[in-house]
């Protein structure tokens, strides 16, 4: 029961998408914008009942299941952005359903399923969850970019999603089971203590592969060039709300998880050595270069998002390059908080952006080429406005939620000690210049161009209007009080490294022989067992664990090493006490 | 009879997800791309058994139930799409049916 509390949030996600398919029976034809609201309320409380439960870290196993949960702030956070992306996308797509012909409460559905697969994803500890997780993201997703049936394109990019998408999510299977090969564990804590330990025919170099395939896998979903051809195909067929919900919640999740297994495989000295952090630096300023210059020549509108989308993966690898030594805890780099507040503003800057841009297409016929939106802000005051702003969110512009994430990253950036960051600013500084002129072509056109046809386009719903002043809202407060949304970013990037449970439950191992009784001071939460006491066959025995800890801390080891020696026990426990009082 | 050494399941199952890879992103025929997901995860699947046995270990086998599951589900929704590409183009040749360039 108190572990059913525990995951809340994902099972209401989960039973919102079913509870919106029995209604969608239920009530046979007719306008089901109510189902809208049904997800937007359903998956907004998801979002704060883990804001609200995930606090202190605490470890779920389900040993019948295989499946191990890591519940944090870090999984509140970003499940969070997934779920209220999510709501929101559930919203602006009610305008679109009845004139697509798909007005049948599927999107609906799918939108909370998929956002279910995404909390899932963040939450997981081990391979198999995590795969699970992606997949019910994933699979929702390729049916949601297909769902305009009317329209050859929408069955295409379903289809390139689906078959690309199919092959990143095999690849990332595929470095599970060289971990699993390297380690003989699917448990992300188990890989590394047992990396770490060297003990047990573990091999660095298998570790190391698949910290290359998992590179290339959530490249793909994350839309970072060379694994970014699919994006302005699908970005252009799916209905403009699902695009923002992928561009958003995808890129959220995605990068949530691949700082989480890279940070935590860089742990490891013998792979961090194999497996060099400069990808991500040359990855990402071939994203920021390739995605700006080729967005010039686009005339599409949601090809030309679709490019600024691949041009913000850019900016976020930079973002997750420029890790930060972690405080406090054994351990060596964590996700700069950054990170997380850009992920956020940038989800919901592309949410507007999209949402609005659906406003302007005509009879069922959607066509967002620059010449046919020409003057159409004329005729749409209100939904011109959220597009503008959301549009200047993403191009950076203050005093916009946008122009703060990328000031804060690139500061991230200069702060890194490489001989490479200050030119990767300085680049991804013109590529936000290049950038401003599609981003600002959009808008003239809108707003100078004269019609060059008749205006009519959508009528708005309250439900999509109400989403879209969300939007413009959200932008705005985080660019003029972001204060506690940084620091809530900053305490979602420290939990990013798994081995904070993991040298947990080794500093607790050494520290008391026996499992921790449930009466010790220690809170790992309310009314949940220590992680210890819960597994009842632990795949590391304790022994193993203590002989892991005297093995990865020999006599001559390097600075590194120094630094990840485990504070005693007591202090441990205070760090994860109270988040807030770290150091 | 002789045990087949580890390194051979591994380049086995490494050249069945590499001809999934070359499948996938070559053939034309969506049946055919399909097939070759469906190549590529029994390949992973076959990785995650012979480290299985390697390590002597069974956790792996509940992965592999778990991978086939998913497998079909993604090959439902494949063959979902397959039936709307047919609609519009009239076959399931991904070629014709590549219409957005650019």
């Amino acid at each position: 029961m108190k572990d059913l509390v525990a995951i809340s949030p994902l099972w209401v996600s989960a039973l919102t998408g079913l509870v919106a398919m029995a209604l969608d029976l239920l009530t046979g034809s007719g306008r089901k914008s109510f189902l809208a609201w049904v997800v937007a309320i359903g998956l907004s409380l998801s979002a704060a009942l883990g804001l609200a439960l995930w606090r202190d870290p605490v470890i779920l196993s389900f040993p019948s299941l295989v499946a191990v949960l890591h519940l944090d702030f870090h999984g509140a956070f970003f499940g969070a952005l997934v779920a209220l992306f999510g709501a929101l996308a559930a919203l602006l797509a009610v305008p679109h359903l009845p004139e697509q012909g798909i007005d049948e409460g599927e999107t609906d559905a799918l939108l909370a399923f998929s956002a279910f697969g995404g909390q899932l994803l963040v939450v997981a500890v081990d391979l198999i969850t995590l795969f699970l997780g992606l997949e019910v993201l994933s699979l929702s997703l390729y049916v949601l970019a297909a769902s305009r049936r009317s329209s050859p394109f929408g069955a295409e990019a379903g289809l390139k999603y689906f078959l690309l998408g199919g092959v990143a999510s095999g690849l990332l299977l595929l470095a599970a089971a060289f971990l699993y090969g390297a380690t003989g564990s699917l448990d992300l804590r188990t890989i590394l203590d047992r990396l770490l330990a060297g003990s047990g025919g573990t091999d660095p170099t298998l570790a190391a592969l698949a910290l290359v395939l998992i590179l290339v896998a959530l490249g793909f979903k994350v839309a970072a060039v060379p694994f970014h051809f699919w994006t302005p195909d699908v970005y252009q067929g799916s209905p403009p709300p699902v695009t923002g919900y992928m561009a958003g919640a995808v890129k959220a999740a995605a990068f949530a998880v691949l700082a989480r297994l890279l940070l935590t495989l860089w742990e490891v000295p013998a792979v961090a050595a194999l497996g060099s952090r400069d990808v991500l630096l040359w990855l990402g300023i071939l994203s920021v270069v390739v995605g700006s210059v080729l967005g010039v020549v686009q005339d599409d509108a949601r090809r030309i998002l679709a490019w600024s989308s691949i041009v913000h993966a850019g900016y976020l690898l930079l973002g997750l390059w420029a890790v930060e030594p972690r405080e406090g805890i054994g351990g060596l780099w964590t996700l700069n908080g950054s990170v997380p507040f850009y992920l956020l503003a940038y989800g919901i800057a592309s949410l507007g952006a999209f949402g609005a841009l659906g406003v302007f297409a005509r009879g069922g016929h959607e066509d967002y080429r620059l010449a046919r939106l020409a003057g159409l802000g004329r005729g749409h005051p209100a939904a011109t406005f959220v597009l503008m702003a959301s549009v200047l969110s993403l191009a950076g512009m203050p005093p916009l939620g946008g122009f703060l994430a990328k000031f804060r990253l690139f500061q991230h950036v200069v702060a890194v000690d490489s001989p490479w960051s200050i030119p990767a600013v300085v680049i991804a500084v013109l590529a936000s210049v290049v950038s401003l002129y599609y981003y600002l072509r959009i808008l003239k056109v809108l707003y100078f161009d004269e019609p060059s046809e008749e205006t009519a386009g959508h009528a708005s719903s309250p439900a999509a209007a109400f989403a879209m002043a969300a939007t413009v809202v959200a932008s705005l407060v985080l660019g003029i009080v972001p204060t506690p949304f940084l620091d809530a970013g900053r305490r979602a990037a420290q939990g990013t490294v798994l081995a904070a449970g993991a040298s947990l439950e080794r500093v607790a191992a050494v520290a008391t022989p026996s499992p921790a009784p449930v009466s010790a001071p220690v809170r790992f939460g309310e009314g949940v067992v220590p992680p210890d006491a819960r597994r009842p066959a632990p795949p590391v025995p304790v022994q193993v664990i203590r002989d892991a800890v005297g093995g990865y801390r020999p006599p001559e080891a390097p600075l590194d090493q120094e630094r990840r020696r485990a504070p005693d026990g007591a202090r441990l426990m205070e760090v994860f006490r109270s988040p807030k009082a770290r150091p | 009879m002789t045990s087949v050494p580890l390194t051979a399941w591994i380049l086995l199952s490494l050249a069945l997800v590499a001809i999934g890879i070359a499948g996938v992103l070559t053939r034309r025929n969506l049946l055919i791309a399909l097939m070759s997901l469906e190549i590529l995860l029994n390949g992973v699947n076959l990785a995650f058994l012979s480290f299985a046995r390697f390590h002597g270990d069974t956790t792996a086998h509940a992965a592999v139930l778990v991978v086939m599951a998913v497998a079909a589900a993604e090959v439902a929704v494949g063959l979902a799409l397959g039936i709307a590409i047919f609609r519009h183009a009239g076959s399931l040749d991904l070629d014709r049916a590549n219409r957005m360039k650019g």
